[in-house]
């Protein structure tokens, strides 16, 4: 057997674990290289290691560090929850903040508009009572010259029609 | 008592039961965190996750799979998680630990006369292995570790990884060839 192949056997060997049964050829071929020997026993030593940290049998303290971690777990999620509700708050705060700012500023405006609208419209009649009755009165006033105007003619086309039928007569 | 009543009773509430089902599978959950994260704070950490996530879904078990594929599904994902989240600090951690720095694995020290020389020798080799591991494709770590290193049947690491048997071969065979050629190209230098 040749050190090539006598590597891949041995590599394969310690992988499957298989203790007893490594073949005759690589037996006697570890047997015979130094150096092939030597590979096998670092690379044997190095998968003992590797599985050192394993475990056989049951650690009876490990249940009670699991239950301290389970309550300690609980009480963390408890703090996560209000660290959470804070957090979120905390985010939806100037969301909020901009939303009622803008029902202020709008309700502020519209008021502002209406007002403006309003005094735009109210000088066309007058901007007070004062003025408003003034012009009524002269208006009033007016109709009246208007009434007295109209007795006038009245009296007059009253006097001629009687004088017409004075002079037919 | 079967798996089946013990977790039944677990998601009840029974503590007896809770201590019970724990002690059964402790070792067996440990060590496949122990073969993927080679720590034992980290395995002892995620091993601890794993039995909380399932007391916490005890009730969700239907009882399609068995109790320990369920255990070693869990354990293998949140072993491959956590690799996956501290991959930069698991890189010092390993560079401590070639130079003998770090306190992890110091089961060799007690008790056993072995010279600091002996030691960084053995940390050495056992570098060399979990590292010509972790470098394999991760379905292939996963197959090989369950297979070889937990003495999981073949069924048995289908079960886990959902797959099928010839999937599972099929795993086996690349990671062995892979193997094979990182530590030959290692011991070859």
């Amino acid at each position: 057997m040749e050190c090539r192949e006598a590597e891949k056997s041995m590599v394969d060997f310690l992988i499957q674990r298989q203790a007893g049964e490594m073949s005759q050829d690589l037996l006697k071929h570890l047997n015979t290289c130094g150096s092939c020997n030597k590979m096998f026993q670092e690379t044997s030593e190095g998968f003992k290691q590797h599985a050192s940290g394993r475990r056989t049998q049951a650690d009876p303290e490990f249940y009670y560090r699991l239950s301290l971690r389970m309550k300690n777990h609980s009480e963390t999620i408890k703090k996560q929850e209000h660290v959470k509700t804070f957090v979120r708050i905390r985010h939806l705060s100037p969301v909020v903040f901009a939303a009622v700012a803008s029902i202020v500023l709008g309700i502020w405006i519209g008021g502002r508009l209406i007002s403006t609208v309003k005094t735009n419209v109210e000088p066309e009649f007058g901007e007070s009572g004062q003025e408003r009755s003034g012009m009524f009165d002269a208006y009033a006033g007016d109709l009246h010259l208007n009434d007295e105007s109209t007795l006038v003619l009245e009296d007059y086309f009253t006097d001629i029609s009687e004088t017409e039928n004075h002079d037919s007569k | 008592m079967t798996d089946l009543e013990l977790l039944h009773k677990l998601a009840q509430g029974d503590p007896v039961a809770g201590r019970q089902f724990v002690d059964i599978h402790q070792v067996n959950v440990y060590n496949v965190c122990y073969s993927f994260l080679q720590n034992k704070h980290d395995a002892e950490d995620i091993a601890q996750e794993v039995f909380i996530e399932v007391i916490r879904n005890s009730a969700k078990f239907r009882g399609d799979a068995k109790l320990s594929t369920w255990l070693y599904r869990i354990a293998v994902n949140r072993s491959l998680n956590h690799l996956r989240n501290n991959r930069k600090r698991r890189f010092w951690v390993d560079i401590d630990s070639l130079f003998g720095l770090s306190a992890q694995d110091d089961k060799s020290l007690k008790g056993s006369p072995v010279t600091d020389k002996d030691f960084i020798e053995q940390q050495e080799q056992s570098q060399i292995i979990s590292k010509a591991i972790q470098s394999l494709p991760e379905n292939q770590r996963v197959a090989f570790t369950l297979n070889k290193l937990e003495d999981l049947s073949y069924a048995e690491v289908a079960e886990v990884m959902q797959t099928s048997l010839s999937a599972v071969e099929s795993l086996i065979y690349r990671a062995r060839a892979g193997l094979q050629k990182k530590l030959r190209s290692y011991y070859s230098k």
